[in-house]
């Protein structure tokens, strides 16, 4: 009788747990729709919602790897930054060329982050602060001198087609590797406890690096998207890249720690969530200040919720 | 006759100073001109001495496992009211405010994370995001209210108050917070049991210790010496201002190196000394940086790297350790196997 | 089971996101501006007619005419409260509608979005400013694409082939800009000739914003020409700490330091506290000369005997909105419009003493009471000629401001 009550107990909590997600994505809805007067889901507004949603699926994509591990990757918007200076400056060479250099530096910086994280034992939170430091001095020493503005032929890239041809091939990619690969499971099986993992056979250390590439890969992406919009790239590129993938995560519902919980809803869902958000705000006319409080807020509710106090016997 | 040999203590406390030194003399050999003189030195001594008091507030939660990233844009609100404080009620105000602030925020950042028990990197985050915009709206109100004192961005410290931020006073205040921070962090059970917490909290547990209890006034202790080195630090600056975008995030990474490197020492010297020498080595490494006429973008690389060999080194350091344990074990096998 | 569920939730969630937008036809600028410290104004109540009894018959604005600004009173500064307090008085007076809208962060992207939502909010008339030149080419593919008349602000476009462009397109109505190069090197000139500066350090903004660029060149040139020694530079400063630290730095290893040439940015206020401090720390403050461009309010506490503050330039961020906001409107009213996109020079105000920072605060940045007000815009620029607004600006200073008041 008790077990059978605790069981419940168990399975209302985790029911409650996966569908706190969209239930937040329908609250924000209805929210924003009225409170932007209708305009948040109507035609006028379909052209920004685009960009948001481009902006969160992206790295939430990337991120989601890293997050199931229970890692964090701090460094993003500086990983844009960067590759956004260099894909600028290649798009001289050829404006085509931009998208492979944006996609090669982001391969490269995510390398060093992992290689941080991997090989020298640093803590990722803190090791991807350190290196965004790095990223923001290199990129102030690319620019030398100026914001720069690359080919425009780029713009041509920046249409609808584009960003929802990339955004269903990253979601697709992302699904099929996390749900069904032995990689996404061994990312789970890490946030879950990484000790097993590495008795049960898994490559953790070579798991770690890969997902800091995957992540890096798609600062690269998010880099051609800044190029394609605005054809220019300055020490701003990239904005707050980084805490737009951790909290469309959160409120997706990821465990903060990561594990078996991870699922690829936690993407979906959640960079729908948060593109609702900003959009809705944007519109609502909140400035920045806000909007700030606004995802502090967010972040500590989003995972006040998802977090698993119950299997986490240390709280740091 | 017996050799005289001077006490391991100063012995040991030597080897630590001789790392800032060291760095010293690194400088001195490639820019002499620049920074071979007293003011240089008074310079870099001045530099550390917001970070190291900083350092000491953040010190009792990173012990204990607790990473605080919301001290930035704590230190400001609590430097913003303290200024306009001063002007009204003088020092004795100014510094009430500076520690009843503090104390106040880190109360509830302390209490969020207690009550929500989900990791401290989360709540202080959080709450440095919105502490940063109370910040601004701080400086904004204080703009319209008292014109005089804010400009809207910053908060003037009163002028009578800022030669708390210039030497001599501001070691005096140093020296002072230093020996209040050995008092708590040596001879205070709380401190003892955070250590004991941060060594391995399951048997902290097991053995009495309620961890969210100690971890909750870490944060109340650690409030009371950033509110002084919020106050330091207005005196110094003679205004403070705000801080937006996570930019605050900044304010914590040099404190957070002076206390792993304080960390590091710890076998050497005590965690106030060792403190200290951290921010002192770290203050050198800048003022080098601009003695040497490098752009500011080096700066923010080099920083980026300290950190990271900072962090890296216990690691480094255990590799080597396993290394040679490994050589040695290998030696010895095989010299049995000659010898056999 | 869960797979039913969340299909029902979402089909929920489309559903009555459909049934709250359907047959909405809210106002477009109903909203408040939350950002603005002013009290938070409507934007859609009509404004006041402007009085005709003693003024010849003005251009009438069309009816429901709307200028779209970014509001930048969310930073604190008295420059841009005072500002915004101006664009208002003046749509109060012609009878436009004001429209702001506030930046979602600081880089080109927020920019872009900022004058995409003042089109869709149906604006008429758009200023633009941007941090970086990159942007421009693309907003004015925007401005021209949904027919909106803008004027370039405060920035000075380098790329000839971009001007080229921008010039020629139908709804580009002007710019205007301080040559900012110039003032740099007036000031580095001031400095050496009147204080014998002859060892520089400079504190600047981000390398990266295009008027701290042509400030640089500026500040180049005059040290090349008059053989001052630019000792060090220091870019990327964030608040007054970094300031104090940087300045301490410097006074350490540059002891023949005699000058800073604090170059700007909204937390230029805060640079000349740390620096001052960090001077009066090292009993520094008589020996070395401080010049300051870009924000000039509040000087007065640093200005006098035995403060290093010597010379401060600035306003002319008021000044660009100033002819900014009425560029478009005199467009609107059919003022000018045989006229090509026209540029209006503006230039700072310079402040040498207490006496001119207090002026300045009081008839220049009050965030009370607008510089020009009521009447007085059509006795100044409002349905003027470009030539006659160029005078204007020629002849603008701190003693005019004074005796608009009256």
């Amino acid at each position: 009788m008790i077990g059978k009550t605790l069981r419940d107990r168990d399975n209302a909590s985790s029911i409650w747990q996966q569908a706190a997600p969209f239930f937040g994505l329908l609250l924000v809805c209805v929210f924003f729709q009225i409170g932007t007067g209708g305009k948040l889901l109507s035609a006028s507004n379909f052209k920004a919602f685009s960009n948001y949603a481009f902006q969160m699926v992206i790295p939430a994509c990337g991120a989601v790897f890293l997050m199931s591990q229970g890692q964090l990757d701090f460094s993003m918007a500086g990983n844009v930054c960067v590759c956004t200076i260099i894909a600028a400056k290649a798009s001289y060479l050829n404006p085509w060329l931009a998208i492979p250099a944006a996609i090669i530096v982001g391969l490269t910086i995510g390398f060093l982050n992992g290689s941080a994280h991997v090989f020298l034992g640093v803590p990722s939170f803190v090791a991807t602060i350190a290196t965004s430091f790095m990223y923001t001095g290199l990129a102030n020493s690319l620019l030398g001198g100026g914001a720069i503005t690359s080919d425009f032929a780029l713009k041509k890239a920046d249409t609808l087609f584009v960003k929802y041809g990339i955004i269903a091939l990253a979601l697709l990619v992302t699904w099929a590797v996390l749900s069904y690969t032995p990689f996404g499971k061994h990312c789970r099986a890490i946030g879950a406890k990484d000790e097993v993992a590495h008795q049960s056979g898994v490559n953790v250390r070579l798991e770690k690096l890969v997902a800091f590439l995957i992540c890096g890969l798609s600062c690269g992406i998010m880099a051609c998207f800044v190029l394609f919009r605005t054809c220019s790239a300055s020490t701003n590129s990239g904005g707050q890249t980084q805490l737009n993938a951790v909290l469309a995560l959160l409120l997706g519902g990821i465990p903060f720690s990561g594990g078996w919980s991870a699922k690829f809803r936690c993407v979906l869902v959640g960079s729908m969530l948060m593109a609702v958000v900003t959009s809705g705000l944007t519109i609502m006319n909140i400035s920045a200040n806000m909007q700030q409080i606004v995802k502090g807020v967010l972040f500590v509710i989003a995972v006040a919720i998802s977090f698993d106090r119950k299997n986490t016997a240390v709280i740091k | 006759m017996k050799n005289k040999q001077l006490p391991p203590s100063i012995l040991n406390a030597g080897k630590a100073f001789l790392i800032p030194i060291a760095l010293y003399f690194v400088l001195l050999l490639l820019i002499r001109e620049r920074i071979g003189n007293w003011n240089s030195i008074v310079t870099m001594l001045v530099l550390s001495v917001v970070p190291t008091i900083t350092a000491y507030g953040l010190s009792f939660g990173f012990v204990s496992g607790i990473m605080d990233f919301s001290i930035g844009s704590l230190m400001i609100i609590a430097g913003v009211c303290s200024s306009l404080a001063g002007h009204y009620f003088g020092l004795p105000g100014m510094l009430i405010t500076a520690i009843v602030v503090a104390v106040f925020l880190e109360l509830i950042v302390g209490g969020l994370f207690a009550l929500l028990k989900i990791p401290s990197l989360v709540i202080t985050v959080g709450t440095l995001m919105v502490f940063e915009i109370i910040g601004v709206r701080l400086c904004v109100i204080f703009g319209e209210l008292f014109p005089q004192i804010s400009t809207g961005q910053y908060v003037k410290t009163a002028e009578n108050l800022t030669f708390l931020g210039a030497p001599p006073w501001n070691f005096v205040v140093l020296i002072l917070v230093a020996i209040a921070y050995r008092i708590v962090y040596y001879r205070t059970k709380f401190a003892t049991q955070a250590r004991m917490i941060g060594s391995d909290e399951l048997i902290a547990k097991n053995i009495g210790i309620k961890p969210l209890n100690v971890k909750f006034a870490t944060f109340l202790v650690g409030g009371f010496f950033l509110g002084i080195a919020a106050m330091v630090s207005a005196c110094y600056s003679s205004a403070v201002g705000y801080k937006r975008e996570l930019a605050s995030l900044t304010m914590v990474f040099k404190p957070m190196m002076a206390v792993i490197i304080g960390m590091s020492l710890e076998r050497f010297v005590k965690m106030h000394v060792g403190i200290f020498i951290g921010s002192l080595c770290i203050s050198i490494i800048f003022t080098g940086i601009i003695a040497l006429g490098w752009p500011d973008s080096l700066q923010d690389i080099i920083l980026g790297i300290f950190m990271i060999v900072v962090l890296a080194f216990p690691t480094i350091r255990k590799s080597i350790a396993d290394a040679s344990r490994r050589r040695n074990a290998r030696h010895l096998f095989e010299h049995q196997q000659e010898n056999a | 089971m869960m797979k039913k569920f969340v299909a029902v939730l979402l089909s929920m969630i489309m559903v009555l996101g459909l049934l709250t937008g359907c047959g909405n036809t809210a106002p477009a600028s109903s909203t408040p501006t939350p950002a603005s410290n002013a009290e938070p104004t409507q934007n859609n109540d009509p404004a006041p007619a402007p009085q005709e009894a003693d003024t010849p018959a003005a251009p009438a604005l069309p009816e429901g005419y709307k200028l779209g600004v970014i509001d930048w009173s969310a930073l604190g500064l008295p420059l841009y409260v005072a500002a915004l307090g101006m664009e208002k008085d003046l749509c109060a007076t012609t009878g436009a509608e004001l429209v702001t809208t506030t930046l979602s962060g600081y880089d080109d992207a927020a920019f872009m979005a900022a004058y995409e939502y003042l089109i869709d909010q149906g604006c008429n008339g758009c200023v633009v400013t941007t941090f970086s030149e990159g942007p421009i080419s693309l907003i004015a593919d925007m401005m021209e694409e949904a027919g909106v008349d803008w004027f370039l602000a405060n920035r000075q476009i380098s790329d000839p082939d971009l001007k080229a462009k921008v010039f020629g397109m139908d709804h580009f109505v002007g710019n205007c800009f301080c040559s900012e190069e110039d003032n740099a090197y007036d000031m580095v000139r001031q400095l050496h000739e009147k204080y014998g500066v002859k060892n520089l350090a400079v504190l600047g903004l981000t390398q990266g914003d295009l008027n701290g660029d042509l400030r640089d060149k500026g500040i180049a040139r005059a040290c090349e020409e008059f053989g001052v020694t630019l000792l060090t530079e220091t870019r990327g400063i964030k608040t007054v700490d970094d300031v104090t630290n940087s300045v301490e730095g410097i006074i350490a290893s540059y002891p023949e330091l005699d000058g800073i040439f604090i170059v700007g940015g909204t937390v230029t206020n805060g640079a000349l506290a740390g620096a001052a401090q960090a001077l009066a720390n090292h009993g520094m403050s008589d020996k070395v000369s401080i010049a300051m461009i870009d924000i000039a309010g509040g000087m007065s506490a640093y200005m006098g005997e035995g403060q290093p503050l010597k010379l401060v330039a600035g306003g002319n961020t008021i000044m660009d909105v100033l002819f900014a906001t009425t560029s478009l409107i005199n467009h609107a009213m059919g003022v000018n419009v045989d006229a090509e996109p026209y540029v209006i020079g503006t230039h700072m105000m310079n402040i040498f003493s207490i006496e001119d920072a207090n002026d300045y605060d009081e008839y220049i940045e009050n965030t009370s009471i607008p510089m020009i007000a009521g009447e007085k815009w059509f006795e100044t620029i409002v349905g003027k000629t470009v030539d006659e607004i160029q005078a204007f600006s020629d002849n603008f200073s701190i003693a005019y401001a004074k005796s608009l008041r009256g």
